[in-house]
């Protein structure tokens, strides 16, 4: 029997195909992870089982839920289904609960509406739920508001929201993303005792680590349609699908190795490819992918008989030189708050040591809320520290006026966000511009500042003139970079750089990092992702509460 | 509750500024009390004999002086016009005034919390679009305009309502019903002029609530549209229409000069309108003074009840 089955269902938003001809089936106990990178679909196929897609939004083909036709279904059978048979959960804990409403009344909700427990055994219930998934506190979880639970608890939270009414399939669409790994491989087996007693999960995510390692099946989606659906250990021993090969081979894996990136970018839903739609990015493209579909044959879309293997790996590069020592960051500490008429002092920072040379990239790693941005934020002195910090030889708290800012120019910060941090009223141009204006450049030398900056940050010419929003992820990132570039820098502080990119823009911006590391720089690289780490730096800080707990090798173990 | 402690003393101090910003101004009116007291009679010497009763005769910085030493003691002087204590002539305006305030605003929220759900509801539709431009009509509509309208509908033409006044002058005590009678129009005209606004803030919140993740959620979990509409929307619409209250409270004064003009109801801002004709600087300045201190009390409420409202107000 199966719970869920999508038969050839496409959904049409806006005159675009989101996704079209999607086969897809979940058999109670069964978690099938659905991978892809943004913009394939993932998130409309999750979210057409519940039928909350937006209003717009056209279907056609069929969903099956227990054998039923979800779309005949009354509008009170609806709303039993959404919650009571499904249960679903959406990317961003913190904005999946509603933020006045008590984590525990929201909980509660799905429980008195589908199972109609009496309000006492409906608390017991939140309680125990909480308790599953692994909350010490459940009393205190269920007495909080959103915003005074860690990312983590909340992810828990909203977890046990789903199951509350206590479905036989759950719809989890990135119930991990913005958790360090070793969260969310413990939220996820929190899941398997569930699974043992029939539960069904529907996985959307585009962490191939995490499907990997918890997946029964896998289904990789791109541009809106199906390329491989198979066993989830076949899979990952073997992709077959072209596609399916150069998403695994993008993914960060050995230390040291960079991942190879996919050529190309993902097509335009507004004007996609008449045959495969990947056939344009494919190495062992033949004339008559360019024309038709492929048919699937033994859970693979792809009319090659045995697609070649795409290398797995870009050659190992070999680390670059350290030069001298640039940084030393000596007992610095890091308190929040405590000033007049704030809120009481709390240490984010303690005691901080450690020294970083000329063309090495330092990892700074650790669960969130570990302090690890704090470092990032002392080192930039965007906040007030204590101890002190040396950048070339010089006391950095010594300098005053134009020196001091003349110094901490040799240090630029890259977010993690870089659609907030560029204005998005501004060509890339104009974004550049700005560190040569500060810095008083005269306007002639600016073009050939900007365009070596726009190289060694990846990016080609032609795109100067391009408004900053008409950019991918990626291309944001990088013109970060440059733009961090052209204030001519000798440490770069990159905070999360890329958590928000897909894998491919990603292993783009690891090899840019390399480059930079070859030509000299120093990073400080912080991250919750390992393995992205390993592959542009051979150290790591790891903390833990505010604390350096060590400084280790990130190549073995 | 430092926060609080600090919020009152820097009021007190606004207050302050505020008082003697209306004192100076006050007596940058052209003309003087001495001039509108004596009027077509009004000689040189007349006049300084006035001034010289009334305590103007020495420079504006000594006035103040003198007026503010008085203030810190609880004394608004005495009303020119009158020859009366201020503090004798004004709680009555100002309890009448505070009644209109109240019955009006209370309508305007009557008004703007239908509106705005439905509004908000229906934004990207014809009913929503429909609704939007009835409250930008009434936006726009000024307060006299509405009240003379009700006079000729309510008095004139059905004669249901007396149009002015605030009590029927023929009892010695007035009726609770005929206070209450009195008050009707006055407190509508608020109310229309006022609720617009309200709703606005309201249909924004209700459908920007509708539009989050949060609500998307709670359909997932399985909520109605009962259930999203009053659970969900209702309490974030409620706390922009908190905070907005707090504002249009503040502009009691001021808002209702024109409506208790065109009502000839006695309230503060009929009272304010009389003094300024009449030059009677320490009544001016006493009625400045409690729109300033009404203005702190209701923001320093609003912003508590928005704190109520949302758990998040304290955070950060």
């Amino acid at each position: 029997m199966t719970l869920l089955a999508m038969q050839g269902l496409t959904v049409e938003i806006a005159g675009r195909n989101r996704v079209e001809q999607l086969d897809l089936q979940v058999r109670p106990g069964e978690l099938l992870a659905l991978v892809g990178e943004s913009g394939a679909g993932k998130t409309t196929a999750a979210l057409a089982p519940l039928l909350l897609l937006a209003p717009e939004a056209r279907l056609s083909g069929r969903i099956l839920f227990q054998n039923r036709d979800i779309r005949s279904l009354s509008r009170g059978e609806r709303q039993a289904l959404r919650g009571g048979g499904i249960g679903a959960m959406f990317q961003d804990a913190l904005e999946s609960f509603d933020p006045v409403q008590r984590i525990g009344t929201q909980i509660a909700g799905p429980i008195r509406r589908h199972r109609r427990l009496p309000p006492r055994a409906c608390r017991r219930e939140v309680l125990r739920l909480l308790e599953t998934m692994g909350l010490e506190d459940p009393w205190r979880i269920a007495r909080s508001y959103p915003h005074e639970i860690s990312g983590g608890q909340r992810q828990r939270a909203l977890l046990a929201s789903a199951l509350a009414g206590g479905p036989a399939l759950l719809i989890a669409d990135e119930p991990t993303s913005g958790l360090d790994p070793a969260t969310a491989h413990a939220i996820l087996a929190q899941l398997a005792a569930l699974r043992r007693s029939g539960l069904g999960i529907l996985l959307v995510t585009h962490d191939l680590g995490l499907a990997g390692a918890h997946a029964d099946m896998v289904q990789v989606l791109y541009a809106g349609r199906t390329v491989e659906r198979r066993e989830a250990g076949a899979f990952f021993a073997a992709p077959r699908h072209p596609y399916a090969q150069a998403l695994l081979a993008s993914a960060p894996s050995i230390p040291g190795v960079l991942p190879a990136p996919i050529p190309g970018t993902a097509p335009d839903p507004a004007s996609l490819p008449p045959g495969c739609r990947f056939a344009p990015r494919c190495a062992a493209r033949e004339p008559a992918c360019d024309t038709a579909y492929p048919a699937m044959r033994a859970g693979v879309a792809c009319r090659l008989e045995t697609a070649p293997r795409h290398a797995l790996s870009a050659p190992a590069r070999s680390w670059p030189a350290r030069g001298e020592v640039l940084l030393a960051v000596e007992g610095v500490g890091v308190r929040y708050g405590g000033r007049w008429l704030a809120a009481p002092l709390r240490t984010a920072l303690h005691d901080a040591t450690f020294v970083l040379h000329r063309g090495e990239c330092l990892g700074i790693l650790g669960p969130s809320g570990s302090g690890k941005s704090t470092l990032g934020r002392a080192v930039l002195h965007l906040v007030r520290h204590t101890g002190r910090i040396v950048l070339e030889g010089q006391d950095l708290a010594a300098l005053r006026g134009p020196a001091r800012r003349a110094a901490l120019r040799r240090i630029q910060p890259v977010f993690q966000d870089p659609s907030g941090s560029l204005n998005p009223r501004f060509t890339v141009a104009e974004a550049l511009a700005e560190p040569l204006r500060l810095a008083r450049l005269p306007r002639s030398l600016w073009p050939a500042r900007t365009d070596a900056a726009l190289a060694r940050a990846g990016l080609p010419a032609r795109l100067l003139g391009a408004p900053v929003p008409a950019l991918s992820g990626g291309e944001k990132q990088r013109v970060a970079i440059a733009r961090a570039l052209l204030a001519d820098p000798a440490l770069l502080v990159l905070d999360e750089p890329t958590s928000a990119l897909d894998l491919s823009s990603q292993a783009h911006l690891l090899r840019t990092i390399r480059d930079l590391l070859e030509a000299g720089l120093a990073i400080l690289w912080i991250s919750h992702d390992r393995a992205a780490t390993a592959t542009v730096a051979r150290e790591a800080l790891r903390l833990e509460s505010g604390r350096i707990v060590e400084r280790m090798a990130l190549d073995r173990g | 509750m430092r926060r609080l402690a600090v919020r009152i003393s820097a009021g007190a101090l606004a207050i302050l500024l505020l008082a003697t910003l209306a004192f100076l101004l006050a007596h940058a009116l052209p003309g003087g009390p001495a001039y509108a007291i004596l009027g077509l009679r009004a000689t040189p010497d007349r006049q300084g004999a006035l001034d010289l009763q009334l305590g103007l005769d020495v420079p504006v910085w000594q006035q103040y002086q003198i007026w503010l030493r008085h203030l810190l003691h609880g004394d608004f002087g005495t009303s020119f016009a009158e020859n009366r204590p201020v503090a004798d002539i004004l709680p009555a305006y100002a309890a009448n005034s505070l009644l209109l305030s109240a019955a009006g605003l209370l309508g305007a929220v009557a008004l703007a919390l239908p509106f705005g759900l439905a509004h908000g509801l229906t934004a990207r539709r014809l009913p929503g679009r429909v609704l939007g431009a009835i409250e930008l009509a009434f936006y726009a509509l000024p307060g006299f305009v509405i009240g003379t309208a009700l006079i000729a509908i309510f008095s004139g033409w059905l004669d249901w309502l007396p149009a002015s006044g605030d009590a029927d002058l023929r009892r010695a005590v007035p009726s609770l019903a005929d206070r209450a009678r009195h008050l009707l129009l006055p407190a509508a005209t608020i109310a229309l002029f006022s609720f617009a606004p309200l709703a606005r803030y309201v249909a924004l919140a209700t459908d920007e609530a509708l539009a989050s993740p949060f609500v998307r959620a709670a359909r997932a979990r399985g909520a109605g549209p009962a259930a999203v509409l009053f659970r969900h929307a209702l309490p974030h619409a409620l706390r922009p229409l908190v905070t907005m209250l707090g504002v249009s409270f503040a502009g009691f004064v001021s808002g209702t000069i024109a409506v208790e003009t065109v009502f000839g109801y006695p309230g503060l801002g009929w009272l304010l309108w009389r003094a300024v004709l009449g030059r009677d600087y320490p009544v001016i300045v006493a009625i400045v003074l409690i729109g300033g201190v009404v203005t702190l009390i209701a923001t320093l409420v609003a912003d508590l009840c928005a704190g109520w409202l949302d758990p998040r107000a304290g955070f950060e």
